[in-house]
């Protein structure tokens, strides 16, 4: 950061000045000193607003102001009446436009020009209001108005305004020094914003109707340039086409701290940077001498200035201000100039576009931005302490989730900043990085890790700040209540009971009679999945797996195993499985109640995960035991040639959705003798005749029938086991024998009779081959009637439906091929 | 019959306690503007904002004819999924 707010260091600015002005040198070694300790003030700071700044700029400083500017005292009285501004424009507007028809006229096919003139034109009423003014020393800013103004009120340069006044223009420094002692009286007015003429200002530099907008300022600074160009031994006339070009903000590098399309003029304008403020005390050490005093302003000025203007020297293509002599060049030349122009001209059309919002926020409005954006990230983070993953939880939990799932790569994973922050800073990072060909790399570092600082002791501090919602000032009768925006003030406290003992028991004896109440049922139901939203959310606390060597770590473990024992022992409870089973009764279970509910049967699967063999093989017998008062069974039986309604078809393939699998799963890993107990279960406690004409009831068969042959075929059933299935299979074989032909879904084309099949390969394959003879004379009509219908379907749906025929044909050893 | 039920950590200590045993039910909403709902609550909020499934909208419209009699006019429409803005509601049932 400098002076400024142009890198003074700039290797280019050191010939231009070198020669002419022994106070750049004094300005660039101030720069310089200050470097170091402004290098990261372009940080935006939570405490370095400006406020602090205001406080280093010493009032005291303004008593050289009239030295500066000149006696202000004696001239006041006319200031007031010449800045009329749009009057003097308009007195010359009909002069312009004339200008430029007339040019057209003679130049038609010069668009090239126009385009500049409109680019400029479009500049020119840019508000130049940054809301800087109030907080800058008084005396400082109109001079550096005047100065954007040079660039930004000049007009029409392919007019040969210029060349008059050319050989006129170049002064010496002494006379242009006596110049200037001539005018220290007007120079307060020159003070001003500058776009008006004083009255008493003899014009002796320009046709009056040809310049009449230029203040005085622009013929006393070009010269100084003017003079230290001609020290590099570049020719007047060309520097002097040079100078007034209107596209002087374009050929000049920006400035290193400059944001991209900032057009010339606005940088030229100090207001632009804070940095801005550190120009008095330079200013108090400058005699007042008028030519020294104009040091510090060129200064300012002429960073984007010399490289380019050199190298506009140096260009192939000459310098043109002159129409003619544009004509007068070599169709190449001039074919070459055009474009480079109209490159130019675009260029800046796009600059003046990017910028147009240039200014419009203060560092006090970006500062308040910053802040509410800081607090926010605190307010999301604040809680965040690895700590409290649960407030984190609360905070966002759908992108926590989410980026569980996803498997998000923490970007820190030592910083204790949420997500939010962290994405937050990794952009931030990103974007000034982006800049690094215009930046200082390290600057840009710098600007990261000190926001990065920032937000982490602002995490601390709100972490530290205490969680009270209220505050009791000692001694004063109320309470002052904070709010934010996560944790708005109540405006009601209603006290929830803390389901006290008391309560509970005293309508223990009310629950036993309102067992079957549909109410109750659902309350039960949300108990359990509250249970179980309490169970998925531990799994998310779950400590990394104990270090043998880490005694805390394994405490801590422990401690969460705990409290996953509790909860599950919580749940076990709210889905009383364990309830008494009341035979003969008229009520369901009210386990098998709870399955009745679509909620209920969807919960299966959750439960499953949570619970362990044991609990489960509880809730698959207790589904057993039941399997006839099933909702899905007991709904399902159907008198012949109705089919089941929409609701029960529903509960069906719910229930062999969510519960079907996890029941399967189990039983696909069951010890042989649970599978044995479970069947007996079957026979010896339901209506068997009942269960298997459903979808249901077979398929918990069909799973037990094939566990039972999965284990034999493994060798794993041991003699006694075998004996004792073989017996109840007996058993179930001859109860089901007579029913088999009605098995089947009443109608032959009622759609999806896979489950049977099915059921009945798992009994073919088990039974004996007597068995498997009756078995076959039972449902032989079935079969017939089948391959007959599945001839009458469209080839794939019939395949189909043989196929399904014919998993029941292979497992006795037969094939529907064979039935021709 | 909500003072009853109070057992473990769902019980019922506030209105919309009850709403909550209607989740994943069908329910029976009426709605300002003399509109009924009928369809499967799938999630409710604080003010009553509703997400419902298969959904059917009746719509009573009075409706007045030559002979200055007014007729009342239903209409019905179907929806798959519909997400109710709580300030309409005025009652959920629970359809049993």
């Amino acid at each position: 950061m400098s002076f400024f707010g142009f890198d003074t260091t700039l290797p280019n600015k050191k010939g231009f000045f070198d020669a002419s002005d022994p106070f750049a040198e004094v300005a660039r070694a101030r720069a310089a000193g200050q470097q170091g300790d402004d290098d990261d003030d372009d940080a935006i700071d939570f405490e370095d607003t400006y406020d602090g700044l205001g406080d280093r700029l010493n009032e005291d400083q303004d008593a050289f102001n009239d030295d500066t500017f000149g006696d202000a005292g004696d001239s006041d009285g006319p200031v007031g009446k010449d800045f009329d501004f749009f009057g003097r424009t308009a007195q010359v507007a009909d002069a312009f436009g004339e200008e430029q028809v007339r040019y057209n006229l003679q130049y038609p096919t010069e668009g090239v020009a126009e385009t500049i003139t409109q680019t400029n034109t479009v500049q020119e009423p840019k508000p130049k209001r940054t809301g800087y003014e109030k907080y800058e020393d008084p005396g400082y800013i109109p001079d550096l108005q005047a100065k954007s103004s040079v660039w930004g009120v000049s007009k029409k340069p392919e007019e040969p305004i210029y060349e008059p006044p050319a050989a006129r223009r170049i002064l010496s420094l002494e006379e242009v020094e006596a110049q200037l002692r001539q005018s220290s009286a007007r120079s307060a007015l020159l003070a001003q914003p500058p776009v008006s003429l004083p009255p008493g200002i003899p014009e002796p530099l320009y046709p009056p109707q040809q310049m009449p907008l230029l203040p005085e300022i622009f013929s006393q600074i070009p010269p100084e340039i003017l003079q230290a160009q001609l020290a590099k031994g570049i020719p007047p006339a060309q520097l002097l086409q040079h100078l007034p070009q209107p596209m002087v903000p374009e050929p000049y590098p920006l400035p290193p701290q400059a944001p991209p399309g900032i057009p010339l003029h606005l940088l030229q304008n100090a207001n632009f940077h804070p940095q801005h403020m550190a120009p008095p005390p330079q200013r108090h050490a400058m005699p007042p001498m008028p030519l020294q005093q104009q040091q510090p302003q060129q200064q300012q000025q002429q960073p984007p200035l010399p490289p380019q203007a050199l190298q506009g020297a140096n260009n192939p293509l000459p310098v043109i201000t002159n129409p003619q002599q544009l004509m007068q060049l070599p169709e190449e030349q001039r074919m070459a100039y055009l474009l480079e122009d109209a490159k130019r001209a675009k260029r800046n059309h796009k600059i003046f576009l990017l910028s147009r919002f240039n200014g419009l926020m203060t560092p006090q409005d970006k500062n308040f931005i910053t802040r509410i954006q800081l607090q926010q990230l605190v307010a999301a983070a604040g809680n965040v302490g690895d700590s409290d993953p649960e407030a984190v939880l609360a905070e966002d939990f759908y992108y926590q989730v989410y980026s569980q799932i996803r498997g998000a790569p923490r970007q820190h994973p030592h910083q204790p900043l949420g997500h939010f922050a962290q994405t937050y800073l990794f952009q931030t990072g990103n974007r000034f990085g982006g800049h690094g060909g215009r930046r200082n790399g390290q600057n840009a570092d710098n600007h990261m890790q000190r926001m990065q600082q920032q937000v982490q002791r602002a995490v601390e501090a709100a972490k530290a700040k205490p969680k009270n919602k209220q505050l009791i000032i000692e001694g004063s009768l109320g309470k002052i209540s904070f709010s934010n925006a996560k944790a708005p003030r109540t405006m009601l406290n209603i006290k929830r009971p803390e389901s006290s003992e008391g309560a509970k028991t005293t309508k223990k004896a009310q629950t036993d009679l309102s067992l079957t109440d549909r109410k109750f049922i659902l309350n039960s139901i949300e108990n359990v999945y509250n249970n179980l939203m309490a169970m998925e959310d531990m799994e998310r606390t779950m400590p990394p797996p104990p270090d043998e060597d880490d005694p805390e770590a394994i405490q801590r473990h422990m401690e969460w195993r705990q409290k996953v024992r509790s909860l599950n022992q919580k749940l076990w409870q709210a889905l009383k499985v364990m309830e008494p089973i009341v035979p003969n009764a008229n009520t369901p279970h009210p386990f098998i109640a709870f399955l009745s509910y679509p909620k209920g049967k969807k919960a299966i699967p959750r439960i499953f995960r949570q619970i362990d063999q044991e609990q489960r093989v509880t809730i698959l017998t207790m589904i057993v035991v039941h399997l006839d008062t099933l909702d899905v069974v007991r709904r399902s039986q159907q008198a012949a040639g109705e089919t089941p309604s929409l609701d029960v078809r529903e509960a069906v393939d719910l229930f062999s959705q969510a519960v079907m699998p996890s029941l399967l799963m189990y039983v696909s890993e069951a010890p042989f003798n649970i599978i044995i107990g479970l069947l007996g279960l079957v026979i010896a406690q339901t209506h068997v005749q009942t269960v298997s004409k459903t979808r249901i009831g077979l398929g918990i068969l069909t799973m037990m029938l094939s566990r039972a042959e999965i284990v034999k075929e493994a060798g794993q059933a041991e003699e006694h086991d075998w004996h004792q299935w073989v017996e109840k299979f007996n058993v179930l074989f001859d109860t089901l024998e007579p029913i088999l032909a009605d098995i089947f879904p009443a109608s032959i084309n009622a759609g999806d009779d896979m489950y049977v099949w099915q059921f009945l390969a798992a009994v073919g394959i088990g039974a004996s081959p007597e068995q498997q003879q009756r078995l076959v004379i039972a449902v032989k009509d079935r079969v017939m009637e089948t391959v007959n219908y599945s001839k009458t379907l469209p080839p794939d749906m019939g395949s189909q439906r043989l196929g399904n025929v014919n998993l029941f044909m292979r497992a006795i050893g037969l094939d529907v091929e064979l039935l021709g | 019959m909500a003072d009853n039920e109070d057992a473990g950590p769902s019980s019922v200590s506030e209105p919309l306690d009850l709403v909550r045993l209607s989740l994943d039910e069908i329910v029976f909403v009426k709605l300002r503007g003399d509109r009924e709902l009928k369809g499967r609550l799938h999630a409710y909020d604080s003010h009553c904002n509703l997400v419902m499934g298969e959904v059917e909208e009746t719509i009573y419209v009075v409706e007045e004819n030559e002979s200055e009699e007014e007729t009342i006019k239903t209409i019905k429409k179907q929806e798959e999924m519909l997400f109710v803005r709580g300030d309409s509601v005025v009652l959920i049932s629970p359809q049993a």
